[in-house]
Order: structure tokens, then sequence, then C-alpha cells
């Protein structure tokens, strides 16, 4: 108990709570590459997700519960940072010995938790409430509606593309920072690890990236 | 040279502090940081003002004994220097330059730039030490150690204790300080027998010190005077994950 309070303890469950959060994002997009294969297979995807719903309804439950834990030791860190330093200097120049989105990392995560409250509140509630048998609408075709929330929508598409930029520039700290609190030194036995951060931060998103712009320029139709 | 300073100004702890401007003239490029500061407080004294208190002592880096803020990087602009010696030629004639002292919860300012550091000292009593036989010394070559390990102890000893690592996190963290310390102690045979026990009393006493948590920013190791390695906070994790 008295581990998980300390203020190793904290980092650590921010560590391994986000790292769960990056794999999970691994699914997450390997179900959505599905898009380019039309929507046969998008949907036939889905249906099976839905022939699982039990597991799949743990698995939901098992990421929120992760989110909380992700969420809840960075705002008890971030208070009690500004408690441990409440003076600003006069002249700060941060820039020069850190980077901007290690500073940032609460601010990008509060944007990041907005996006994906909408995100949630749109498609996946979307999906929850959706019944194919009773519907010519398929899960496909909500998913590319032009409409606010959905991604045919050419507004909802730059907002997301943004939101996913601020994921990866979340990552882009997050992700090592997460290897640093884990114990892993970036020396030659674990250089893989460190090389693999480029994988969340950069190709991860932009894969999402190349989705949402792929929806929006008729690829994916 | 000619410079304009803004120095921060505190009577006590429980004073308020403010900025105040002093123009500095007759600066020489040779002249340390601390010796223009000499200089000022000599003329302060003629005129039967308050001198400008900071911290000092050996005046040769080795010591940990200065600290300050210059223009918002801890111990001047330089890397791995301490304040002490730095020197006027880094600076431009003319130039203005904002001192302040160590800003966190911990360090307590005591007077104008000098800040109570007591809450290192907590951190050393929990573990920062290692048990011994008493009696005469043993001769230096008699217990033998990889020289890898020894490298890395010493590259972690020479931590001075100063607070930049401090200082310079935007957390106040202290995990830089404690990370050089544990490291130091958990490479070499004599620091075995705290092994154990000296990362959990040491994370311990820095979390009851009121120091802020690690978020890995990197500005305590850019900071450091002494240019000790994250990896001291990264191995401080492992160790702490190991003893648990």
């Amino acid at each position: 108990m008295q581990f998980l309070f300390s203020s190793i303890g904290k980092k650590i469950q921010v560590a391994i709570s986000g790292i769960f959060l990056c794999i999970f994002l691994v699914f997450h997009l390997l179900n959505n590459i599905t898009l380019f294969f039309g929507p046969a297979v998008f949907n036939a995807m889905v249906h099976f997700l839905e022939s699982i719903k039990p597991m799949i309804r743990i698995m939901e439950f098992g990421l929120l519960f992760i989110l909380i834990m992700h969420i809840g030791n960075a705002i008890k860190l971030t208070i009690e940072n500004k408690a441990a330093n409440p003076v600003n200097y006069k002249q700060s120049q941060s820039n020069d010995v850190s980077s901007l989105n290690s500073r940032t990392m609460l601010i990008s995560g509060t944007i990041i938790l907005l996006f994906i409250i909408l995100h949630l509140s749109y498609i996946w509630l979307s999906y929850q409430t959706h019944n194919p048998n009773n519907h010519s609408e398929t899960y496909y075709d909500i998913l590319l509606r032009n409409k606010i929330g959905f991604l045919g929508h050419k507004w909802t598409a730059l907002f997301y593309v943004i939101a996913i930029s601020i994921i990866a520039f979340h990552l882009r700290h997050g992700f090592q920072s997460a290897l640093k609190t884990l114990g892993f030194l970036p020396n030659s036995k674990n250089n893989f690890l460190y090389k693999i951060a480029f994988i969340f931060w950069g190709i991860i998103p932009f894969g999402f990236i190349v989705i949402v712009l792929s929806i929006q320029f008729g690829i994916i139709n | 040279m000619q410079l304009t300073l803004k120095i921060w100004r505190q009577s006590s702890a429980e004073s308020t502090g403010f900025f105040e401007k002093y123009i500095v003239d007759n600066v020489t490029a040779d002249m340390s940081f601390f010796e223009m500061l000499d200089m000022l407080n000599n003329d302060l004294i003629k005129q039967n003002k308050s001198p400008i208190v900071f911290d000092h002592d050996c005046r040769e880096g080795i010591c940990g004994t200065c600290g300050l803020v210059i223009n918002g990087r801890a111990h001047g602009p330089l890397k791995g220097v301490t304040a002490c010696q730095l020197h006027m030629r880094t600076f431009k004639n003319g130039e203005t330059l904002t001192v302040e002292p160590w800003r966190a919860k911990s360090f307590k300012v005591i007077k104008d730039l000098a800040v109570d550091r007591q809450a290192f000292d907590k951190i050393m009593e929990a573990g920062g030490y290692i048990s011994v036989k008493t009696g005469g010394a043993p001769d230096a070559n008699a217990m033998p150690i990889f020289k890898e390990n020894a490298d890395e102890a010493f590259d972690s000893a020479t931590c001075i204790g100063c607070g930049a690592c401090v200082a310079a996190c935007k957390n106040s963290s202290a995990m830089l300080f404690v990370g050089a310390k544990v490291n130091q102690y958990a490479q070499l045979p004599q620091g075995q027998v705290e092994h154990s026990k000296r990362v959990k009393n040491m994370v311990e006493a820095m979390d009851s010190a009121g120091f802020g948590n690690c978020t890995n920013t990197g500005a305590c190791e850019a900071e450091c005077p002494k240019e000790i390695s994250i990896s001291n906070i990264i191995k401080l994790n492992k160790e702490y994950l190991k003893f648990h």
C-alpha cells in the first residue's frame, strides 16, 4: 500500500496504465484498418466483436479502470508537484532544458480526455444502440455519416486530426518516460524498447490520421 | 563592463521578497560572478545598506554550497558549471541579469539568495551512509571492484548536493539527487549492508520532505553542474521496484 502512494509508486502506476493504453491503440488501429477492405469486411469485423460482447465488455471495464488509474494518479502528481513548487521564476528558460511536450502532459492529457469523451459519445454510443437487423444502415455507414461527430463530416475530421496529433505529442514524451519509470535504461540491451516508442507516437497516430483523411478524400467511402 | 542586476531581496523566511535593481560598473571579464557580487556588496556596505546574502564556500565548484538562478537558469547559462565558477566573460556589457534563489517549497529562503537545504540532510540521514568496520583504514586496493562499477559509482558520487536539480525541475523533485546517492552505494561492495533498506528509506524521506514527483522532463540533468545523468533516476526506479 505504501508503495502505491509513494512518489515512485504513483509514477509507476501512470507508466503501466499508459503502456496498456498504448497497447489498446494498436488493437484499435488494427480494427480500423479493415475499413480499407470495404464495408463487408469492416461490418463482419464489428459483427464478430458483437458476437463476443461479454468479453469485450470485460475489456472495456478493464480499460476504463486503467484510464482512471492513469488520470487519477496524473492529477494527484500534478497537485503535489504544484504544491512542491509554489513560486515561479521571474525569467524562465525552460525550453533550453526540457521539451515542451514533457512540460505540458496535463494539458495534452486533458485535451485527449475531452476527445475520448466526444469520440465515445458519438461513435461508440451509436454502435451500442444500433441494431443492424432493424436498420438499413450498417456499422460502416454510421462511421462515415456526414454529421457532426462522425468521420464523413469535414470539421469533425479536422478535429480528429488535431486530437490525434495531440495524442502523438503526448506519447512522444509519455512512452519513453514510462520506460524510464519502469527502470529500463536506454542502453544497448533495451535500445529496441526506446526504438519502438516511435511506433506509438509516430506510426500509430499517423495510421489513424491516414484513415480519417482517406474517408474525407473518398478513398474509403 | 556595466551590468544591470535585478536581485531577489528577502529579509527573512517569513517576509515577502522583492526584486531590487542595481547597476554595477567596472566589472571585468575575468571576475567570477561572486567576485562581482562581492564588489556590489562592498559598495552597499559603504552606503550603510544591507549586503546581499548568498551561499558560497569553496568557490572552486566542488563543495555544493552555492546556488543561484541567473536569468532562469540554475547556476547560470553554462553547462556543467557552478555559479561560483561562472565568469563575467559569459555576459555582455549592458546586459540585465535576473538573480533569484532556488525556488522550492522544501528549500525555504533564509535571506535574499540563501536557502535552507536541510531537507537534503534529512534524506542523507535516512540512508546516505554505509556501515564500516572501525579501526585502521583498509588498504586502498584490498577490495576488488569492477572498473565499470567503480566508474559509475564515481560518476554518481560527483553529485555535490547543491540542489540545482530541484531548482531546475518544474515539480521541484529531488529524484536526481536521491538517484545519484542510491546508485553510488548500489555500485560498491561497501554499500551492500544497507542496500535493501536504503532506497525505501531515502525515497520515504524525500516524499515526506515535500519534494515533488519526477515526470522525466530531463531539466535536472540539463542543469546539473556535475552533469549527473538522468540514468540515476532510472536506476532509482529500478531499485525501488526491486526492493518492494
